[in-house]
């Protein structure tokens, strides 16, 4: 399940939703969302708290492969205490089997050019017929901007069964000119798997962008809509795998 | 018993003064320093991450250094210095390994451990530096040189003594490998050195009677210099051919094998290289490209690796840009003649390729975050997917305290291989070996605590799941 988990894309949407407009004043947390759903390289750039703002929220939901009641969900927060960032983050995937829930928190850092964020958390799993196991989550997200590029990592570890997991993303994200950027990723989620993943966020309209990329790691094609009308970004994708077919999901961001 | 005479003879015959000698700049030849010191890996065969970190540069500059790593394998290092006397010494599984040297402006003396060297090392060579078919840039030419060490494995016992006299310089020296002590020689050279020239005679001799002979020279030309050696060892003639001409370097070696454990060589391995290097500088961009082409004969087997290598390097907006690529080609096989039908040889060819960004940046000028992310992707002949590497590291410092963070993951292909550094303590760098698909992860803390005093810690969690602790406690006054 958690393998499951972690290879499906969701509110990779909250990401593109922050990425187009500006991918630079982002980058600090990948967050817990990405990484359940595999694709925190993509959100490279992505989201890092409120972009100029006091605050940033962001909601996402996406139905999975048209599998009924197979769905993620998920919400984030992002502000400034005192001038050091800090973060909440819940998600949780629904299946006909169980779910799985993540709560993190998270505290971070700026610096000349760059931002660190530390977190920490539970991961519970919770299958029909068995006992919930919780696993104790660390991570701690970093990002630097070289020029048009931003650069970030994120590294996570999980303990639970006997075993720990570790968990890595790289990714950059290189803008050209106002608005357009990509972004490349390198995610390891598990041994044997190190996968590359390409996006291209092209604007069309001052509100209106485009994003289309392809995660090998997943072996998803993922196109989506960005629009963005006041403090408010909306963000529509399609995921598409060629074997368990069609995901589709709706994302929303605010800052204030 | 006789290499112990030889090494009580020498030793005895000391004057003064230490076998290691200043450099004696030649010329301003050297090419500036460049993106090529991205190491790839199987650099090994000459050591550069494998080298003993701590001789290099464990209490440099202190009156007195001592530490303990306190971990799997436990390892005690000193190092004292008064005035032109200094002493080192490490302790790890077996005996302290260790030397005492006296080294003033005109001679000095090193008894105990010694990592002798001469010339070009066509014939004595530094066992841990004498591997790639890599010219040097540097001018120096010495002759026999005993440099204090403490390393277990790159060092022999033995004692050597330096006197300089004007533009003269007599050394000697003997040494016996600590593990097979019947392989010991005794060498001296003399050298004259003058502003732009310079050059020597050296001769060795082994316990069993076996000879050898070096001449050695070098000579400043303009924008470099060239540098010479040729030696008669017991297993035939040897040579070192290197030059320095702006941008350019060039090597031609014959016989330059290693000289680990083999003090006067006259094993089965033999080798004979060349190489050429150009440094070149474009606005921001700096390049090296080396083309270099190496066959060895280790026994019966014969081996030819010819290797391209490029790698440069960049500053962009404060980060520096590190990006590489280099092909290798390895053909091996028994030699002629030794089996009725020659067999086919082995082929592997590889590529190796790397983008690399490091940044740096700090927080109110009191703490400094460094960053590096690096990948890197490996083909091999044989093999059809394409192997990756994938790296990060942030390191924070203040001026009490220094952590580090380091995290490799990797997907490799059989057969291929992957070489990755790990966070660690200072002067105690360690390196491991990737294959298959997992995840490295290395962390260490290290704390000033005052009066000279430190400590610090290290964390690994190698592929495998096994997990590794390092405790270091240490002053440095």
């Amino acid at each position: 399940m958690r393998t499951v988990l972690r290879s499906l894309p969701v509110l990779w949407l909250c990401v593109v939703i922050v990425a187009a407009p500006r991918a630079s004043a982002q980058v600090a947390f990948p967050s817990v969302e990405e990484r359940v759903l595999g694709v925190r390289g993509d959100g490279a750039g992505m989201h890092g708290g409120p972009d100029g703002g006091r605050a940033r929220i962001e909601f996402g939901d996406m139905e999975l492969f048209g599998i009924a009641g197979l769905r993620i969900s998920g919400a984030r927060l992002f502000t400034a205490v005192r001038g050091v960032p800090v973060g909440a983050e819940l998600a949780r995937l629904g299946s006909p089997v169980g779910a799985q829930q993540r709560a993190c928190g998270s505290i971070g850092w700026r610096g000349d050019r760059w931002r660190a964020s530390l977190r920490a958390g539970v991961e519970s799993l919770a299958l029909r017929g068995a006992a919930t196991e919780s696993s104790p989550v660390i991570g701690l997200a970093s990002a630097a901007d070289v020029g048009s590029l931003s650069l970030s990592a994120d590294v996570e570890t999980i303990a639970g069964g006997g075993d720990r997991a570790w968990l890595l993303a790289l990714a950059m994200t290189g803008r050209i000119g106002a608005r357009a950027s990509v972004v490349t990723s390198l995610r390891y989620d598990g041994p044997g798997a190190l996968a590359l993943g390409v996006a291209a966020i092209a604007p069309l309209h001052s509100r209106l962008s485009l994003l289309a990329g392809y995660d090998d790691g997943t072996e998803t094609l993922r196109v989506a809509a960005v629009i963005a009308t006041g403090r408010w970004r909306v963000a529509s994708g399609v995921f598409r795998h060629p074997v368990l077919g069609q995901s589709q999901g709706l994302s929303l961001a605010g800052d204030w | 018993m006789r290499a112990r005479v030889a090494i009580a003879l020498v030793a005895a015959s000391v004057v003064a003064g230490c076998a290691g000698s200043a450099p004696r700049p030649m010329g301003d030849g050297a090419a500036r320093a460049t993106g090529g010191d991205v190491v790839w890996g199987d650099e090994y065969e000459g050591v550069l991450l494998d080298t003993d970190p701590e001789d290099a540069h464990f209490g440099d500059g202190s009156a007195f250094a001592a530490d303990a790593l306190l971990g799997e394998t436990r390892v005690t290092r000193a190092r004292a210095a008064v005035g032109p006397l200094s002493v080192v010494v490490r302790q790890s599984d077996g005996p302290p390994v260790g030397a005492l040297a006296w080294n003033a402006r005109r001679a000095g003396v090193v008894v105990g451990a010694v990592r002798p060297t001469l010339a070009e090392g066509a014939v004595v060579a530094d066992a841990r530096a004498s591997g790639a078919v890599e010219p040097r840039a540097t001018p120096r030419v010495d002759g026999l040189r005993l440099a204090p060490s403490s390393s277990t494995w790159g060092s022999f016992d033995g004692a050597g003594a330096r006197v300089s006299l004007g533009g003269l310089r007599l050394s000697a020296g003997a040494w016996r490998d600590r593990a097979h002590p019947e392989r010991a020689a005794a060498w001296s050279s003399l050298g004259i050195a003058g502003a732009r020239s310079a050059g020597g005679i050296a001769a060795g001799r082994t316990p069993a009677g076996a000879s050898a002979l070096s001449l050695y020279g070098a000579r400043a030309t303009g924008p470099g210099f060239v540098a010479a050696e040729t030696g008669l060892a017991p297993d035939g003639i040897r040579g070192v051919l290197r030059g320095v001409v702006g941008p350019w370097r060039v090597l031609l070696a014959s016989g330059a094998v290693a000289a680990a454990h083999d003090p006067l060589p006259a094993s089965a391995a033999r080798r004979w290289g060349a190489g050429v290097e150009r440094r070149a500088t474009l606005g921001r961009i700096a390049t090296r490209t080396l083309v270099s082409s190496r066959t060895r004969r280790d026994g019966a087997t014969v081996e030819w690796r010819q290797r391209v290598d490029w790698s440069g390097a960049a500053m962009l907006d404060g980060a520096r840009l590190e990006t590489g690529v280099r092909a290798t080609r390895t053909r091996a096989r028994v030699a002629a003649g030794l089996l009725d039908a020659p067999a086919p040889p082995d082929k592997e060819d590889e590529v190796r390729a790397r983008v690399a960004v490091r940044t740096a940046g700090d927080r109110d000028g009191a703490l400094r975050v460094e960053q590096l992310w690096q990948l890197d992707l490996v083909a091999t002949g044989g093999e059809s997917d394409l192997g990756r590497v994938a790296l990060w590291q942030g390191r924070a410092s203040t001026g009490h305290a220094d952590v580090r963070l380091r995290v490799t993951a990797f997907d490799l292909g059989n057969g291929q291989l992957a070489y990755a550094g790990r966070a660690a303590l200072p002067g105690a760098a360690t390196f491991t070996t990737l294959s298959r698909s997992g995840v490295d992860v290395s962390a260490s803390l290290a704390l000033r605590l005052g009066w000279g005093m430190s400590t610090g810690v290290q964390a690994v969690r190698a592929p495998a799941g096994a997990s590794r602790v390092v405790v270091r406690v240490g002053v440095d006054w």
